[in-house]
């Protein structure tokens, strides 16, 4: 499995420090980017990471109302909906993009978040499946 | 022949519009054909594909591609063009991105031969007959190239020297990239032609007054949109904010939402990943479900956001 | 050129904690392999002193670009290794700390799986690292004087912290006084001391202090600028007399013919064209009501200018324009409500000024038309603020003390809790002329010639007297306001801070403070204490005479590929961009937070945010899934 996490600066990367401290285990298919707000995350970021093999990408903010600048997670949030709309038509699962909240002090929440997301996606299956090559209904057919 | 540079015109997987827009250039086109020897133009002249072949390499002054990649020949032809050919340029969305018959790259060539020849709505089909890559008639044995699999833009398959964006490209915008191959006044390569740096919102009159989507909607079921307000505050899906501008705008102005068609701007790595950030910043809604139903509202996500650019975007092709 | 940085890299062994899992010798010989990777070093703790004494010499001695410490996390233990590079002469963002102890070998406990998870997070930072450019740690000159908007106790208390620790203050007042709303109220919680005498120290401390320019009948027309260098413009109504020369005698009111009924006497009294704002009022001079001179409307009268002994009335008749710079800006603009011509049922602030020693029936409870209530009912909105409930069981003490021939009903959703309102309210009933209803959702006050009619739930009763205590007002200008300084207002009109919890006064807009009763209902302790830490915020800034940090990984947008579509504006939570005369957008350094909101959601890719571009986060997410060594 090869699973990207975005963590913000301020809750979810602390609730991973929090996490780390207990030793709490966290799949090791997962590596983790700081970023400072889950709505600094780009899009184009969370589709190039799937179309470099990703078979995950996780984001993870504060939770909404607690954002450390006012609405960036609300930001992230309606910008994932809308991801996951275009990762669909693309025959992507949609689930393969997660959106959750940890608040700097939620360690053992945040070790909980990943390895279910780690979870689900390995249910799923890698992502980049030989692209299946259109086999003709009769052979010699364009 | 008569010592005048020689000038390629070809199309690929194209519906034509390309050199229609450079007949509508108009005397414009004259003096092309005067100052150049066409030695290929598939729709106006007669000169022969396998004469290409017999060409020294390079030594095609111009020429100008348009249409996707899409079937064997298709290729072939741009790399032999390539060869053969000092200066190429992508002529056109289809070409530059591979256009609209990149939304072929959301399904599958069997599925899409199925729809076509066995299971579309009033077809005529009874022995179930699909096209052949070679099939015997009483003369002989007749061959089409086979289609590929994926819609590439030519960029993908050969380097490019110069891109001239539109579907088509504006005969006005034609005219200018005309004078300037006619002068020998070219940017250095790489460039991009006939069209602005900044993208469709620098030119655009309509203002923007900060209103929020309640939900969004499609052109068709409006009587009449606000024709001085921002299409996207409307709640319609308007590509400018991605799309460069040069067009003139006819779109806008004829009271449509921009679909895009002259392709992103240089700092777009991918038009639909882009257009999530101007949607996602003009949504009202802030809980999942919210987002999740007014998302729901947006028909046809890639297909409308990647009208042009599919076979060009981040993940090319569905899985 | 990124393709020729050369990179150093450190790994801690963290002691026991990552060598006991991580195989550091593998990782240090699988990356010395890798391109661009000049040198790999191994130390048990190069964080300590020692150690980083080790990465110095390390450094001396084979010269890099960029630096990748692996160990624990950047957020606690990055600084001393930028400090390192900063000793060096070189920038300190060239200069990456990943983490391998929380976010590996804590967390994994098999040793073969630690370490490919260690080997694919350095290829991440390397690939990273790799797309770093230098930034400047920028500061900009910053101005020590602060402009103080709003001379009540938020403001005034703001303006002399601000003056006694050396800043010069622009103190701008809407009105023709100083003290603001209490200067106008009767009895104060939870003493029930006088209001007027509360302020009054203040009112004169400001009026004199050397450091406070005090700009009365005064409003901002703009506020041109951003953190550190405002360009304020003031309009001045014209007083009509002149503050310095005026002794207050009173002569030139005296002899003024024209006069209307006073809004702050309740409509009661009237009050001339040349006039005291209240009695008491300070300074102690009059002013020209324009609307109601004759001078200003027919062009003759100059009864004041000729009563006057002391040449202080000045008659310009227009109003003038001052402008000044500042550095900091204190909102302090307090509360809306006005006073009109209650007669039976009134509003808290009505009610203030009824029962004011100075108000137009010397503190007498009466009704419009003179008349003693009998009864009298305090109504405190069901949804009103904590403050209502304040001044209901206050109005309710107050009422059951001065009118002894009253009964007084008290009309609340739910009895006081412990506290001083139940104090008062108990001793109000312990008299035996109080009442206690429960307010019904829906209760209606309606007032009529025989009295103000209550109808709560299933009970209906008149009164003679009500008082109806609402939520607080938001001011009457926060709307102008907010635009003119770029102050957000919450759903209900009040300015904003984006943390109201843990940066109660600091604003959106960086170098703008808000204080005080313009934030949402406050009493007068609250006023004093906000106004305090707003100046207390304006301080901190920046010290006077140094100049003011600037968060050095901005937003920068670049003007070429910028269309002007303002999504970057819209995104802004700190109204940080603003659109140029040439529509482009531009982010003001000294607001910007560095964020990213605005670049993530840039469809052009014209706006990046330093030190986290999408060119350097590509390349982190294509190091973690593909290795990233190419």
């Amino acid at each position: 499995m090869k699973l990207v996490g975005f963590l913000c600066n301020w809750c979810s990367y602390e609730a991973s420090m929090g996490a780390g401290g207990r030793r709490l285990p966290i799949p090791s298919d997962i590596v983790f980017v700081r970023v400072m707000c889950s709505g600094m995350v780009n899009p184009q970021a969370v589709l190039a990471a799937f179309a470099d093999g990703a078979d995950g990408v996780l984001i993870l903010g504060c939770h909404p109302g607690s954002c450390h600048y006012v609405d960036g997670n609300l930001q992230a949030q309606r910008r994932v909906g809308l991801i996951r709309a275009l990762l669909k038509d693309y025959g992507v699962n949609p689930e393969r993009l997660g959106l959750d909240w940890a608040s700097a002090s939620e360690g053992e929440r945040f070790a909980q978040l990943v390895q279910e997301f780690h979870a689900r996606m390995v249910a799923l299956g890698p992502q980049t499946q030989p692209l299946v090559l259109g086999e003709p209904p009769v052979e010699g057919v364009l | 022949m008569n010592g005048k540079p020689k000038l390629a015109l070809y199309w690929a997987c194209s519906c034509g519009g390309c050199d229609v827009a450079l007949l509508d250039t108009g005397a414009k086109i004259l003096e092309l054909a005067g100052r150049y020897e066409i030695v290929l133009w598939p729709i106006l002249v007669d000169a022969k594909e396998h004469s290409v072949e017999g060409m020294a390499d390079a030594s095609i002054d111009l020429c100008l591609f348009n249409g996707a990649i899409k079937n064997e020949n298709d290729e072939r032809m741009a790399r032999l063009l390539r060869a053969k050919s000092k200066v190429l340029v992508s002529l056109g969305a289809c070409s530059q991105l591979g256009g609209v018959l990149g939304l072929a790259n959301l399904t599958r060539t069997a599925e899409m031969l199925e729809t076509v020849y066995l299971k579309a709505p009033g077809l005529d089909n009874p022995e179930g007959t699909l096209p052949m890559k070679r099939t015997k008639v009483p003369e002989g044995e007749l061959g089409l190239p086979g289609l590929l699999e994926k819609v590439r833009g030519l960029p993908a398959v050969v380097p490019v020297d110069y891109v001239v964006p539109g579907c088509p490209p504006e005969p006005a915008r034609l005219v200018e990239v005309i004078d300037a191959l006619l002068a020998g006044n070219l940017p250095p390569k790489g460039a991009v032609l006939g069209a602005s740096e900044k993208a469709l919102c620098s030119t655009c009159t309509r203002q923007r007054r900060g209103l929020k989507v309640e939900r969004f909607t499609r052109r068709y079921r409006l009587d009449a949109p606000d024709e001085n307000l921002c299409f996207l505050e409307q709640g319609l899906l308007c590509l400018g904010p991605v799309t460069r501008s040069g067009c003139g705008e006819a779109c806008l102005k004829s009271n449509m939402p921009c679909r895009g068609c002259y392709g992103p701007t240089s700092g777009v790595l991918d038009a639909g990943g882009a257009m999530v950030g101007v949607l996602a910043s003009l949504m009202a809604q802030d809980s999942p479900e919210a987002v999740a139903e007014a998302v729901a509202g947006l028909d046809d996500p890639a297909g409308m956001n990647y009208l042009f650019s599919v076979a060009s975007s981040l993940l090319r092709e569905a899985r | 050129m990124h393709s020729d940085k050369r990179i150093g890299v450190v790994l801690c062994a963290c002691g026991p904690n990552i060598a006991g899992v991580v195989d550091l010798a593998h990782l240090k010989t699988a990356l010395s392999g890798w391109p661009q990777v000049a040198w790999v070093e191994q130390d048990n703790l190069p964080c300590s002193e020692k150690g980083l004494q080790k990465v110095l010499a390390w450094l001396k001695e084979r010269p890099v670009d960029a630096l990748v410490v692996a160990g624990c996390s950047p957020k606690e233990r990055e600084e001393p290794f930028r400090k390192a590079f900063k000793i060096l002469g070189l920038n300190p963002f060239q200069v990456l700390m990943t983490n391998l102890r929380e976010h590996c070998a804590w967390v994994e406990s098999d040793p073969v799986q630690a370490t490919r998870k260690a080997e694919t997070i350095l290829a991440a930072a390397l690939a990273r690292v790799r797309k770093h450019e230098n930034i400047e740690e920028r500061s900009i000159p910053a101005r020590p004087e602060v402009l103080v908007v709003g001379a009540g106790p938020a403001g005034i208390t703001a303006a002399l912290h601000l003056a006694e620790a050396g800043r010069t203050v622009h103190l701008v007042e809407k009105t023709a006084a100083v003290g603001g709303r209490p200067a106008l109220l009767d009895e104060l919680y939870p003493k029930l001391e006088c209001s007027s005498c509360a302020v009054e120290h203040m009112m004169d401390e400001v009026l004199h202090h050397p450091g406070i320019q005090v700009h009365l009948l005064s409003e901002v027309t703009s506020a041109l600028g951003y953190a550190g260098n405002w360009k304020i413009t003031l309009a001045t109504a014209d007083r009509g007399v002149s503050v310095e020369q005026c002794i207050g005698c009173g002569a030139c009111v005296e002899a003024c013919p024209v006069s209307a009924p006073d809004e702050l006497m309740l409509l009661r009294s009237e009050r001339h064209a040349m006039h005291q704002a209240y009695p008491g009022a300070l300074p102690n001079a009059p002013l020209v009501d324009w609307s109601l001179c004759l001078r200003a409307r027919e062009g003759e009268c100059q009864a004041c200018l000729d009563a006057c002994g002391f040449n202080a009335v000045e008659l310009k008749g227009s109003a003038s324009a001052t402008s000044f710079e500042v550095g900091t800006i204190v909102l302090a603009t307090g509360s809306g409500g006005t006073s009109g011509g209650a007669r039976r049922l009134f509003t808290a602030f009505e009610f203030e000024r009824l029962s004011n020693p100075s108000g137009p029936t010397s503190g007498a409870i009466t009704i419009g038309d003179g008349d003693v209530p009998k009864t009298i009912a305090v109504v405190a909105d069901e949804t009103a603020d904590p403050l209502a409930l304040i001044n209901a069981s206050k109005y309710t003490w107050l009422a059951v003390h001065r009118v002894p021939e009253a009964r007084v009903h008290l009309f609340l959703q739910e009895f006081p809790g412990p506290g001083r309102e139940r104090e008062l309210v108990r001793e109000a009933l312990a008299t035996g002329r109080a009442e206690f209803h429960r307010l019904e959702k829906g209760a209606v006050e309606v007032e009529n010639e025989a009295g103000v009619e209550i109808r709560n739930g299933a009970e209906c009763g008149v009164y003679d007297l009500a008082v109806h205590c609402a939520s607080q007002e938001p001011g009457a200008d926060n709307e102008a306001l907010s635009r003119l300084f770029g102050v957000k207002l919450s759903a209900d009109g009040r300015m904003t801070t984006p943390n109201p919890m843990m940066q109660p006064v600091a604003a959106h807009a960086r170098g703008v403070y808000i204080a005080g009763a313009a934030a949402g209902a406050a009493t007068l302790r609250e006023s004093i204490a906000f106004g305090a830490a707003a100046a207390a915020g304006v301080l901190a800034l920046y010290p006077p005479g140094s100049d003011l940090k600037l968060e050095p990984c901005v937003s920068v947008v670049n003007p070429v590929l910028c269309s002007g579509c303002r999504t970057c504006l819209q995104i802004c939570p700190y109204g940080a961009i603003a659109r140029t005369p040439e529509g482009v957008a531009f982010v003001e350094a000294s607001l910007c937070r560095g964020c990213g909101l605005c670049s993530a959601g840039c469809p052009a890719g014209a706006l990046k945010t330093l030190h986290f571009t999408l060119e350097q986060v590509l390349a982190e997410v294509n190091g973690a899934t593909q290795g990233g060594r190419a």
